[in-house]
């Protein structure tokens, strides 16, 4: 994933968890436990879906539980998307 | 792979011997008599010592005798056709504790829990405390760090099965102190290791059924315990539950379907027995069609239960939102079924004393089928932030069936695999994929149930525009009983899919696979689903003669009412 496409996912991402959480987007901060903002622990696991949806791969539904904040998110999908792919 | 071996459940039935005799090894008289004096009916212990029955719960590979879901619940089923209290205080809490441990212990965690379970004694699953019920993420009792390899509990946990008289304690603890979902950790208390002043037991708790199940609870005062006993990684304790609890979910519902076996045994019996209007109860048409609409539900909820045991061993990372599902609808169409029940013995349900005495204890333990092991309500929760990935991936596309060894009771199932427990389907669902092709193959078969079927599938298709679009707050604690309403909905169409399925796939069962019972079981189920069937000859009332023959001749031969058609042991046998 390149950085370009990392920012895009991070930005998808935070529009994902305000809906979630009804909330402003700018509210949330990618440096905060979800689990702060009150996202409950059934709910983060929906979360993975859509992620999987949008990147077009497979994660371990717990993604959200061991990558609890927006940026560490990120930096883990990062990780596991081929740097090849050509959209995210 | 399976086995052939004589089947346990038989052979527990004859020890426990026929309890309709006063003599009986086991007799209902027995199990009465201990419930007046609000304790576990000691003969009934014994006897289930003699069977060793806690090696039903242990997995083979450490040394017990546990290799099949669907063998076990035949197996309990004996016990809970007998007495519920002994199901559970004797059983199905050391299940639910062993469950976790087998999902996520070490190796010689699970060695040493064995051993305990294989030596007669009981592990209790202590999980709930009184202030958060089914909400798991608010638990408060502490382990915290205490020196580099120990940790000390302080807290509580409240109204636990066997927690007085258990060797070893299965607890869900804070090991982190903030929120989230790697804060709790589930470990093993060993209580001969615990000094007696750092773990303190409660009062036992007096309740309306289970009287004799002595239920407690324990205060941890800095209890220290060592690190290594925690089970799996620290700060998994959440995700264990989930993997594990879609076992017992699914597995103690479906041995709480033989409390329904014996209820309609004394309802039967009583109306085949007493004399009113010049002719017996059981002559009335009206008393007929409840017999049958609660044997009917036992096949329902037999049927689901079943199929998705039977899942766990094939699809095993496919069936957590079915587990709750199963939960949720066997235990309401089991109570829902006693309640009618009832009814139809008017004060003889209500007096304590005398030959249909059972039926006021059997309808009083099966109360917790409600609440206990995860509220009815709790299980809608857990269902419904999945439906939309589901509704968006397999319902829309389809799926993919599970094997058709899920819906042939008897053929060879892959071995149960702990391992591949998982939390979420990931927007899969055999269990629903298995509607359409089930549908197809009533469309030659039976008009009604053609009827019966097509309209499941379109309830089907209106549940996944509806969950697809599904609310953000609707998927959490906040959902309205509309958004819940949607997961029963599901629950309904997946038990009237078990159905259809068991029936198709038991073409040469006499009476699995005529049409009669599972015409009248998707009337049922569609009628309390309020899902719209189109117009055509009164389907269910068309079959009750043919279904209340089939009970009067099990209950004249001596045989359950559930799929398995078991003969029971009588008289000296």
């Amino acid at each position: 994933m390149t950085t370009f496409q990392a920012r895009a996912l991070r930005t998808w991402l935070i529009d994902r968890i305000a809906y979630y959480l009804e909330c402003e987007s700018a509210l949330i901060n990618p440096t905060r436990s979800l689990a702060d903002y009150g996202l409950d622990s059934v709910l983060a696991l929906t979360l993975c879906g859509d992620l999987e949806d949008r990147l077009g791969i497979r994660l371990e539904p717990t993604v959200v539980w061991d990558h609890p904040t927006v940026d560490e998110l990120v930096a883990h999908c990062a990780g596991v998307v081929p740097a090849d792919r050509g959209t995210v | 792979m399976t086995t052939a071996k004589p089947s346990r459940a038989k052979e527990l039935d004859q020890l426990l011997g026929d309890p309709w005799r006063p003599g009986a090894p086991l007799s209902h008289q027995a199990v009465l008599r201990a419930d007046e004096r609000a304790e576990m009916c000691a003969e009934g212990e014994r006897l289930l010592d003699d069977f060793g029955l806690n090696a039903e719960f242990v997995p083979a590979r450490y040394g017990g005798r546990l290799v099949r879901l669907d063998d076990l619940i035949d197996v309990m089923r004996a016990v809970f056709r007998r007495d519920p209290a002994l199901g559970l205080g004797y059983g199905v809490s050391s299940f639910i504790a062993g469950v976790n441990v087998w999902a996520a212990g070490r190796t010689e965690q699970c060695q040493a829990i064995a051993g305990l379970l294989l030596a007669g004694n009981r592990v209790a699953s202590a999980y709930h405390e009184l202030a958060h019920g089914n909400d798991f993420a608010r638990v408060e009792l502490a382990a915290t760090p205490s020196g580099p390899a120990g940790l000390r509990l302080t807290g509580r946990k409240e109204v636990i099965t066997n927690a007085a008289r258990a060797a070893a304690l299965v607890v869900l603890a804070r090991t982190d102190p903030a929120p989230g979902s790697r804060s709790l950790s589930q470990l093993i208390v060993d209580r001969a290791a615990a000094p007696p002043a750092t773990l303190v037991e409660l009062p036992r708790y007096a309740s309306t059924g289970m009287r004799g199940v002595p239920l407690g609870g324990l205060e941890f005062h800095g209890c220290p315990v060592p690190r290594s006993a925690v089970l799996g990684a620290p700060g998994h304790g959440v995700e264990v539950a989930l993997r594990s609890f879609q076992v017992t979910r699914t597995a103690l519902p479906a041995m709480l379907a033989g409390v329904l076996d014996t209820g309609i045994r004394v309802a039967a019996g009583f109306a085949a027995a007493r004399t009113l209007y010049g002719r017996t109860v059981g002559d009335l048409p009206a008393v007929r069609a409840t017999l049958v609409d609660a044997f009917v539900d036992l096949l329902i909820a037999d049927s689901m239960a079943l199929v998705t045991a039977r899942a766990i061993h094939a699809v095993p990372d496919r069936t957590s939102v079915a587990a709750s599902a199963t939960k949720f609808l066997v235990s309401r169409r089991l109570m829902d079924a006693m309640d009618r029940l009832s009814r139809l013995l008017g004060a003889q349900f209500y007096v304590r004393t005398g030959e249909h005495a059972l039926f006021q204890k059997l309808l009083r333990d099966l109360a917790p089928a409600g609440f206990a092991h995860a509220a009815r309500v709790a299980c809608l929760m857990t269902m419904l932030p999945q439906l939309p990935l589901m509704a968006r991936r397999d319902w829309r596309s389809g799926g993919q069936p599970p094997p058709a060894a899920v819906y042939q009771r008897g053929t060879p199932l892959p071995p149960l695999s702990f391992a591949d427990l998982a939390v979420t389907t990931g927007g899969r669902d055999p269990l629903a994929a298995a509607l359409a092709p089930a549908v197809d193959i009533t469309a030659g078969a039976d008009p009604d149930l053609h009827r019966l079927a097509v309209a499941f599938r379109a309830e089907l298709a209106a549940l996944t525009t509806d969950c697809a679009q599904l609310h953000p707050r609707d998927l959490g604690p906040e959902a309205s009983p509309e958004a819940l309403g949607l997961a029963a909905r599901y629950a309904t169409v997946l038990a009237a899919t078990a159905c259809l399925n068991v029936w198709c796939h038991e073409p040469d069962d006499r009476f699995l696979g005529d049409p009669a019972w599972v015409v009248a079981a998707l009337h049922r189920l569609a009628r309390s689903g309020r899902i719209a069937v189109a117009a055509g000859p009164r389907p269910l009332a068309a079959r009750r003669a043919a279904l209340y023959a089939e009970l009067a001749s099990r209950l004249a031969g001596h045989r359950t009412f559930d799929l398995a058609d078991r003969p029971l042991p009588r008289g000296d046998s």
